[in-house]
Formats: C-alpha cells, sequence, structure tokens
C-alpha cells in the first residue's frame, strides 16, 4: 500500500514540476499539517472502497452485528435472512442430499423417536378404550390384576402380550449389503449371516424399485409367522434384528439408538470400508446387547397369596351359610318324621338356648323316638322332647292296643281295617269267645270278622296239622278220633319214626297210634314183597338184610338177569347182592360143573365158551374116553372140542418102546421121563446118530437128550481113555489130531517108559510124538544135587536145630517155592529123613521128631506142605542129624 | 492371519445368457438344463483363498437386462465387481453387455470386471463372429469363453476377476 502511495505521490508530481509552484507549497503545508490524516483518510478510502479489505472488516465485526442487532431489533435478521436460507438449502438439497441428510441425521433421529413415541402413547390409550370394553375371560382377569396392582390395564396387556426374544442382530452396510457384524441368540444362526444381510439389501433394493417409492423409504419391518425382523436403517449401515414373538416399542427405540451409536462411533471406518468386516468386531458388545429376550411373568406369589386368603374367605362363608341351611332342614325333617311317627303328634317346635324344643302329644303305647332321632342323626341332647299322653286312633296304635288286651297266640293274626276287626289264623273257641267279650269296650273298633279263623281244638284243624307236619305218604291213611292220632297202611322206616313225634310237633294231638302201620323198610317186609315179586326158582334162596336182597343158590339166566334189577322192582330194596347165585347156563358154572366131574389131569385145560367144552393140553387116552361122556353128565353142556388136545402115553410106556426101537449097547442107559428120552453112558458115534434120528419116530417122546452120552469114536473120548489108563499127571499135555498123539509136558522117565508101553495097545492111537515131553528127573536134578549135598545139624539129643541150620533150610525153601508147581505136577515130593543116634524106641521117635522139625521150617518159609514127605531112621551118620531128596513116587 | 474381505459382484447381462447356470456351476459345482427365469435377484456366496486373502463373493445374480425390464441401479450400487456375460449363440447379447457395462460405469465407477462369451459348448449354434470377438478385445475387456455346462474356464474366471478385485 505504501508503495502504491509512493506511485501516486511520483505520478501526481511528475505532470505539474514548472508551473503550479504554489500549489506544491500548499500541498506540503498540507502535507505538514494534514499528511498524517490524510494518510489514514486514504487506507479508509482503500478499506471501503476494496471489498476484499471490506469484507474482512465486515466478517471481524458480523457476529457481534448479528448479537446488537438481535437485541436491537429481534427477529428482524431471522426475518432478513430467511429468504436466502431457505433458497441456499433447497439448492443444497437439490444437489446433493445426502450430505444435509448425514449434518441433520443425528438432530432428526431423537425428534422423529420422540414423535413415534407420542404416537404410540395415543395408539396405546386407543388401544386401552378397546380393551375396557372387551369382557373375554382373559381381559376380566387382567382387569383384577390391574386393580390388584395398581396399573393401568393397557399396561396390563402389554406385559401379558409383550413376550419376545431377539434371537439375531445384523449390521449391514447399506452401500452394498455387505454384512458387518451379526451376533445371535442361538450357535447356528450365523451361518447363513451374511447371505441374509445381503438378501436383505436386495429385497429393500427389489422393493424400493418395485413400488418407485422414495429412496430414503426402506422396509422397516417384515412380519413372517411369529417372527419379526426389525430394520433400523441408517445413512450408511442398516442394523436388522430378528426377534420371536412381540418386542416391546420400546425395543425399536433401542434399535435406533444403536444404529446412531454405531455410525457416531464407526464414521470413518463405515467411509473406508473396503470389504474388511473385522474393524467391527468393536461394536459387538453394543450388539449383544440387542440380545433380548422377555418371557410372559408369572403371576406373583403376593397374589397368589391375596388369591387364597379370598378363596379360602368365599369358601368360609359358603360353608357357614351351608351349614346353617343343612340344619335347619334336619330339624324340619326330625319334626316331619316325628309328626307321621304313629301315636304321636308335633304340635309346637322352636329353638331354645341353642337346642330344638319339640313339644305334642304322644300315645304311651307308641314306639320310642330315640331310634327316629338317632336316624336323623341327632342326640338326646341336641333336641328336648315335651310330650302329654293322649290316646290315639290310629290303626297301628289300635291295634297295638286290642293285641295288649286280648294276648293273642302267634298263630292268630289280627287285622285292623278302619274300625272292622278281622282276625284270622289259628285260635282256640275259649279265646275267641272272650275276645268277642271285651273288644266292644274299645274305642275304635265296631266289628269283628272271623271268617277265616280256624279253631284249633277242632279233630279237621289238628288232622291238618298233622298233614301237614308229618307229609305222609299215600300208603298212608291217617284219622283223628278223641285227639288221638290213628295212622292205618304201611309207610318207610323214616317216616314211622317221624310220626311216632307227632305229639311233640302238634301238641294239641293227645296220642298216637300207629300199631296197624306196616314198616316198608322192615328187612321181612322187603323179604315178602321180593318173594312176591321176583318169584324165585325153589333153587334160589332170597335173604332180606339191612335193605341189601341176597340171592344165593343157583337159576336160570333169565332169572338171574331179572333178580339184577330187584332195585327197581322193589321198592325199599336198596342193593342186590347176587354174588352166591350161580347161573346154572353160564359158562363159568359148566365149566366148574365140567371141572368137578371130568377131574381132569393138570396138563389139561378145560374152558367152556357159549356152552361149548373146549379141551386142549395133553391127556392120556383112558381121560380122554372119559372125556368123551361129558355131554351127557354134565347138564347145559352142548358139545366139546378135542380137537387141540394131545393124547400122551406114560413114561413106562414110552421107555419101553424107545428100548425096543433104538436097541442100546450095553454101555448105554436110557430113560424117560415127561417124554424126554435120556441117554447116558458110551456108544459109538454110528449108533448115536441112529437113534437120534429113531427117537424122532417115536410117538410121545418130546425129546432126546444125548448129552450125558460119550462118543467112543471122538477124540475127546479117546484122550480121557488114554489119560486115565496112563495115570497122566497134570504136567502132562495130551493131544490127539488124526490118530496120532502129541505128548507134551513134564513127567518122571517112570511114566515116559510106562506110557510108550501102553500107549499103543489103545485103539485109535496109530502114532506117539513126544519130541516136547520133557523128563522132570532132569530139570530138577540140580535141586535134587542141592537137597541131596544138604546135611542139616541137630543138638544132641534134641529136635532143635545147630545154629545157621535155619539159614539153610531159608534157601532151599526159596529153591523149592520155585519149582513147587512142576515137582507137584509131575507127582514128586520133597523126602526128608531124620535120623537119630540114640539107641531104642526113643530114636527113631527123635529121628522123626526131627524130620519134622525141618519140615515145620520149611513150611514156615513158605513151601507148600503137600509137597514134603518125612520119615525116621535110628541109624546115625557122622554130624548130621537130617537128610533132604527129591523123590518121585513109583507109578502103580 | 490372513484378511477376510467381502465383496459384491453383480453378474450382469441379457436373459437367458446362463447367468445363474454360471453361479451355480462355480459356487456348488452342478448345472441343470432347465431354465428357470431369475426373478429380482439371488444371491449366493463363494469363499476363494488368494495367497493370504480370503475374499467372500457375494455374488449378486440379477435378472437378465430386457428392453421392459432394466436392471434397477440399486442393484448395481456397492458392488466392488462385475460379470458381464455373453451368450454366444446370440450375438444380440453383446449389446446388453455394451449397455450394462456402460450403466456399471456410472452408478459404481472404474471397477474390476470380466466378460464372459458363455455357452462355449454349444458350437453348432455359435454365431459370434471372429470380427465380433475382435471388436470385443480391441476395448481391452477381460474375455473368458466358458461353458456353463461343462465347467470350461468358469473358475478362471472367477479367480481371475477376485485376483483383480484385491490387486
Amino acid at each position: 500500500m505504501s508503495d502504491q502511495r509512493e506511485k501516486n505521490r511520483d505520478g501526481e508530481s511528475a505532470p505539474e514540476s514548472g508551473g503550479m509552484e504554489a500549489n506544491s507549497d500548499l500541498k506540503r503545508l498540507k502535507e505538514l499539517l494534514l499528511g498524517k490524516e490524510s494518510r489514514q483518510i486514504d487506507v479508509l478510502q482503500e478499506h471501503l472502497e476494496n471489498p476484499e479489505l471490506h469484507a474482512s472488516d465486515v466478517g471481524r465485526v458480523l457476529h457481534q452485528a448479528v448479537q446488537v442487532n438481535q437485541k436491537q431489533q429481534p427477529g428482524a435478521l431471522a426475518d432478513a435472512l430467511a429468504p436466502t436460507v431457505e433458497s441456499s438449502l433447497y439448492a443444497s438439497v437439490r444437489k446433493n442430499p445426502d450430505q444435509l441428510g448425514d449434518a441433520l441425521f443425528p438432530v432428526m433421529m431423537p425428534a422423529i423417536r420422540k414423535a413415534i413415541i407420542s404416537i404410540m402413547h395415543g395408539m396405546v390409550q386407543s388401544l386401552n378404550y378397546m380393551l375396557e370394553n372387551s369382557f373375554s375371560l382373559q381381559g376380566l382377569r387382567w382387569r383384577l390384576k390391574s386393580i390388584q396392582t395398581g396399573k393401568s390395564f393397557a399396561e396390563i396387556v402389554m406385559l401379558h402380550t409383550l413376550t419376545y426374544r431377539v434371537e439375531q442382530v445384523f449390521l449391514i452396510h447399506k452401500a452394498d449389503g455387505l454384512l458387518l457384524q451379526h451376533v445371535s441368540f442361538l450357535e447356528g444362526d450365523t451361518e447363513n449371516a451374511d447371505l441374509v444381510s445381503s438378501m436383505l439389501t436386495a429385497i429393500q433394493d427389489f422393493v424400493r424399485d418395485s413400488f418407485q417409492v422414495e429412496s430414503s423409504d426402506s422396509i422397516e419391518k417384515l412380519n413372517i409367522g411369529n417372527m419379526v425382523v426389525y430394520i433400523e436403517a441408517g445413512s450408511k449401515v442398516v442394523l436388522a434384528a430378528v426377534v420371536r414373538g412381540n418386542a416391546p416399542a420400546e425395543f425399536n427405540e433401542m434399535l435406533q439408538q444403536r444404529c446412531e451409536s454405531i455410525h457416531k462411533h464407526m464414521a470413518t471406518e463405515l467411509d473406508d470400508f473396503d470389504g474388511d468386516a473385522s474393524v467391527f468386531n468393536t461394536v459387538r458388545p453394543e450388539m449383544e446387547s440387542c440380545l433380548l429376550s422377555q418371557t410372559a411373568s408369572p403371576t406373583s406369589g403376593s397374589n397368589l397369596k391375596a388369591k387364597l386368603m379370598l378363596v379360602a374367605l368365599a369358601l368360609t362363608l359358603l360353608g357357614w351359610s351351608a351349614w346353617g341351611w343343612y340344619q335347619n332342614e334336619r330339624e324340619q325333617q326330625l319334626v316331619r318324621a316325628l309328626d307321621t311317627l304313629p301315636g304321636f303328634v308335633v304340635i309346637h317346635h322352636s329353638h331354645e338356648e341353642g337346642s330344638l324344643l319339640v313339644s305334642g302329644l304322644r300315645d304311651p303305647l307308641s314306639d320310642e323316638s330315640d331310634k327316629l332321632l338317632h336316624t336323623h342323626g341327632f342326640s338326646k341332647d341336641d333336641v328336648t322332647l315335651k310330650w302329654t299322653p293322649y290316646q290315639s286312633l290310629e290303626t297301628d296304635i289300635l291295634l297295638r292296643r286290642v293285641k295288649l288286651l286280648l294276648k293273642p297266640d302267634a298263630k292268630t293274626e289280627l287285622k285292623l281295617d278302619d274300625s272292622t276287626l278281622t282276625i284270622s289264623g289259628v285260635a282256640q273257641h275259649a279265646w275267641l269267645d272272650r275276645a268277642r267279650d271285651m273288644l266292644p269296650a274299645l274305642p275304635g273298633i265296631s266289628e269283628i270278622v272271623t271268617d277265616e279263623l280256624v279253631f284249633s281244638d277242632s279233630p279237621e284243624y289238628l288232622l291238618r296239622l298233622a298233614i301237614k307236619e308229618l307229609q305222609p305218604p299215600a300208603t298212608v291213611h291217617l284219622s283223628i278220633a278223641d285227639g288221638v292220632l290213628i295212622a292205618e297202611g304201611k309207610a318207610p322206616h323214616a317216616w314211622l319214626n317221624k310220626a311216632a313225634t307227632v305229639t311233640d310237633l302238634v301238641p294239641e294231638i293227645r296220642e298216637y297210634n300207629g300199631s296197624a302201620l306196616l314198616d316198608m323198610d322192615s328187612d321181612d317186609y322187603l323179604l315178602r314183597e321180593s318173594t312176591r315179586l321176583l318169584n324165585p326158582p325153589s333153587s334160589v334162596r332170597l335173604r332180606v338184610q339191612q335193605g341189601t336182597l341176597i340171592a344165593t343158590g343157583k337159576a336160570s339166566q333169565q332169572w338171574v338177569e331179572r333178580a339184577t334189577t330187584a332195585t327197581d322192582i322193589v321198592s325199599g330194596i336198596k342193593a342186590y347182592n347176587g354174588s352166591g347165585l350161580v347161573n346154572t347156563q353160564s359158562d363159568a358154572y359148566l365149566l366148574s360143573e365140567s371141572i368137578r366131574l371130568l377131574r381132569p389131569p393138570s396138563s389139561v385145560h378145560l374152558s367152556v365158551n357159549q356152552a361149548l367144552l373146549v379141551i386142549t393140553g395133553k391127556a392120556s387116552s383112558r381121560w380122554q374116553k372119559k372125556a368123551g361122556r361129558a355131554l351127557d353128565i354134565i347138564p347145559g353142556i352142548n358139545g366139546y372140542d378135542y380137537s387141540n388136545l394131545e393124547i400122551i402115553h406114560s413114561d413106562a410106556y414110552l421107555l419101553r418102546k424107545s428100548i425096543r426101537l433104538l436097541k442100546p449097547p450095553s454101555s448105554v442107559r436110557l430113560s424117560v421121563r415127561r417124554g424126554r428120552l435120556t441117554a447116558k453112558g458110551e456108544a459109538p458115534n454110528k449108533w448115536i446118530s441112529n437113534a437120534r434120528k429113531r427117537a424122532k419116530r417115536i410117538a410121545g417122546i418130546i425129546r432126546f437128550d444125548t448129552k450125558a452120552l460119550i462118543d467112543t469114536g471122538s477124540n475127546a473120548y479117546l484122550l480121557a481113555k488114554i489119560r486115565r489108563e496112563l495115570q497122566t499127571p497134570e504136567s502132562v499135555i495130551l493131544e490127539l489130531n488124526k490118530r496120532e498123539l502129541i505128548i507134551s509136558g513134564f513127567a518122571t522117565a517112570a511114566w515116559i517108559e510106562k506110557a510108550a508101553k501102553l500107549i499103543l495097545r489103545i485103539d485109535g492111537v496109530d502114532t506117539i510124538w513126544q519130541q516136547d515131553l520133557v523128563v522132570a528127573e532132569k530139570v530138577l536134578a540140580s535141586l535134587k544135587t542141592r537137597l541131596l549135598n544138604t546135611n542139616l545139624h541137630f543138638s544132641a539129643h534134641s529136635s532143635q536145630l545147630m545154629d545157621g541150620e535155619t539159614s539153610k533150610i531159608e534157601r532151599l525153601a526159596s529153591l523149592l517155592i520155585k519149582q513147587s508147581e512142576l515137582i507137584q505136577s509131575t507127582q514128586g515130593h520133597v523126602q526128608i529123613t531124620g535120623y537119630s543116634r540114640l539107641l531104642g524106641a526113643q530114636a527113631k521117635v527123635l529121628a522123626f521128631k526131627r524130620a519134622e522139625k525141618v519140615k515145620r521150617e520149611l513150611i514156615k518159609y513158605g513151601v507148600n506142605y503137600k509137597l514134603i514127605k518125612i520119615s525116621g531112621y535110628m541109624t546115625r551118620n557122622k554130624g548130621w542129624a537130617a537128610r533132604l531128596d527129591l523123590m518121585w513116587s513109583p507109578l502103580p | 492371519m490372513s484378511r477376510v474381505l467381502q465383496k459384491k459382484v453383480c453378474l450382469l447381462g441379457a436373459f437367458a445368457v446362463g447367468k445363474t447356470s454360471l453361479v451355480s456351476r462355480f459356487v456348488k459345482g452342478i448345472f441343470s438344463d432347465k431354465y428357470l427365469s431369475t426373478m429380482g435377484v439371488k444371491i449366493d456366496r463363494k469363499s476363494l483363498q488368494l495367497d493370504d486373502v480370503s475374499v467372500n463373493m457375494m455374488l449378486w445374480d440379477v435378472h437378465g437386462e430386457e428392453s421392459v425390464k432394466k436392471v434397477p441401479a440399486a442393484y448395481m450400487r456397492g458392488s466392488a465387481a462385475y460379470l458381464l456375460v455373453i451368450d454366444g449363440t446370440r450375438s444380440a447379447t453383446v449389446d446388453a453387455a455394451r449397455e450394462l457395462h456402460a450403466r456399471m460405469q456410472v452408478e459404481v465407477g472404474d471397477v474390476p470386471f470380466v466378460v464372459l462369451l458363455n455357452k462355449v459348448d454349444l458350437k453348432d449354434e455359435w454365431e459370434l463372429s471372429d470380427a465380433d470377438l475382435a471388436a470385443i478385445r480391441e476395448e481391452g475387456w477381460d474375455c473368458f469363453m466358458t461353458s456353463a455346462c461343462t465347467g470350461e474356464n468358469v473358475e478362471a474366471a472367477f479367480v481371475h476377476l477376485a485376483g483383480r478385485m484385491i490387486s
């Protein structure tokens, strides 16, 4: 600016440098005097004329000027500005509505919210009014609750209806529908949240596009069955909540607040969103706080108590009044019942000191009233009864009075109908006469009817009584004469007994006479009847024993059969016994007769079948001839059958016949016993086979037994014969094979020698083989030597062995035991010879004793006593006193 | 930790070019020769892992563009990428693609996109001439010859687009 001023100064001075000296002086003066002020004016001028400087100056004081203006002229500036601001806002919205929307959003939302709340309140009021007019049970219940709690009815309705749960909350990026964040009440709902989010946005777009609404308009709520999706759209994000049930109005408000809050806090992140939603994790807690839920609140305890008390009170009241009514009704019933009781007249009843007082008239003959009180549930303490006696003419009481007076019998029946007394049943003449005298004196009875009365002292009555009591059978006739019951005819025993007690059964009957009655159960009567009806033949004897008919003797089939039905034919017969009766035509009878008369032998069996005598078994021809006469001697037998009878002969006869036919050799003995032929002894084979054939042909010989017969031609026979003849010892084995005799085993040399000579003389043996025959002496030679070499020493003059001698004996014993079997089987033995030095008879005794001592010792050591033979000698030989030897007895 | 990015991707094209079939092939790996016209929009999700970035593609399968029923701009807004689908057996669908591309330029600006020349399996009915193809390529568009029926190039096209989105 100073440069400018300088310029100006230079510019001014340059054109007038010569002619205007004065002016320049003046100017200089002015400069000197007013230079500072002039410069200030210039500056001001500059400020006023330069718009930039001027705007800057105004801007400095504008707010103060506005304030001053507002104070001085309130509203003037606003009025002046209004058109300008309006037009500028209009232009701005037209240009970019979002910008202003964004700017106004924080301001607008609370305002809108307030407006909505106000509208909702109005709605609630109208709802209240509407519900006030509803009288459903539910409505009444809620109304009662409203009274109890002091809340408005509408509030209660809300409380009950607004039960809900917020299940999911979605935070959606508005521009592209991408899911920024999702929280869920349930675990599994998160999977498709991004799809849901996009789809919600698409639906919004679709709806907007389809219905041509404003771009700021959007779906706020989706109702799907019980589910509601609340959609709160902000400028950059959309908050959507899935609610099951009815959320309260506050929830919507809360959703709005959350939406605003997210806008505020996440403004930068929202603007910079590139698809990475992780930055929005920070808003999760805020979203989770939206996951509200509320269940229908149950009735509080205090209300329950109050309700219970009310109910109890009501029940008490109801019970009390019911009880009062019940008591009154009970008393009324009692009074009515008393009044209707015969002989009672209730005149007055009232309450006195809490108990019932009943007064009136009572006939002394009436029943006691206690029972009635009891049946009506009263005790004597509850009711006070005051009766004045009177005579009742009521039928019941009157009848009682009559009975009291007349004392009728139990069989006499009295009936009162109006004033007519009907007497029926049974009574005595005397009683009726008395009644007729007394009754007219009683008031209320004008007439007596006795048409149906039966007199107990008349004979007809007695007879009727007797018949009724005894119920006699048709065979009995009863009659009454002078009070005596006479029975005639016949009757079972039981009835007779009963009839005898008739005076007890019917006391009016003085006596009973049953002498003319027959006892149908007596045995005599029954026998008579049986004989009469069955008409038995003379061979039959009948008896009756205690009702049982017994028939004995013989009778024809026809009569026997008829007799079995005796219990039907003769009444009174309880049983029939025909076991003692013989049916002369029965097979059993005929058989017994046949056996008695024919006396068959034990081998014969007789049977009778329909009168045909069948004879089976075996019998002699003589008996057979006798049996042939059976037809003549046994009456009733129609024929006989011998076809199966075998005729047999006597053993003696058969033996004679057998000997004649078989011609046995002298070595054979025959015998016959019960048809069995037995042959014993020895016979050639040829005779045996012939005899077998012939024996079969002898009639009467059942079997031919040849077991005991020895075939003289057989090997066994020959061997037995050889063994016997050779006196073969057990140790020798003989075998005969095709006339060759093989001799093996052990034998003494003597026997072998003898056998060789004898055998060749026996028939049937051609050759002898004795290679395997061992000579016993050879085998036992060493034993024999040993024995011979053993000299046993005894103490002098005694049979005591010297020391050490027993051990010798023991050794010998063991050797002998080993060979004992061989020795025995070859008929050998140990010969012990005792010796003595003594003289005379004593010597032989001592010698024998010594031998015996040795024998005992050997036996002691186990040698069979049979092997040992002893002997004694007097001869004295050197030092020993006993010798042993093995010897064989000589062959006979 | 890898990043997870969500992206809105629009499938655009004339009606019956095979947009829904392409999505079905890409997302579920199945193909059905039944034609069901899409009403409004159908949204599917496909996650792709590209290096350390997991891309959640929210595929907006928008109804086919017809002269009487234009694709609403609201569906287009917010798209991070888009696919233009052309039916190779109908050359008229190229024009529709061009028009939709122009509208997308207006609504969402310069975002990645690919062009799918679909129904490449129907060789006998193929209508697009080499000149047409050359013209398309001349515009500098990323083109893929695809078949929703055989699955040819479908995955490749989507993966390529995802790659461009995160680069």
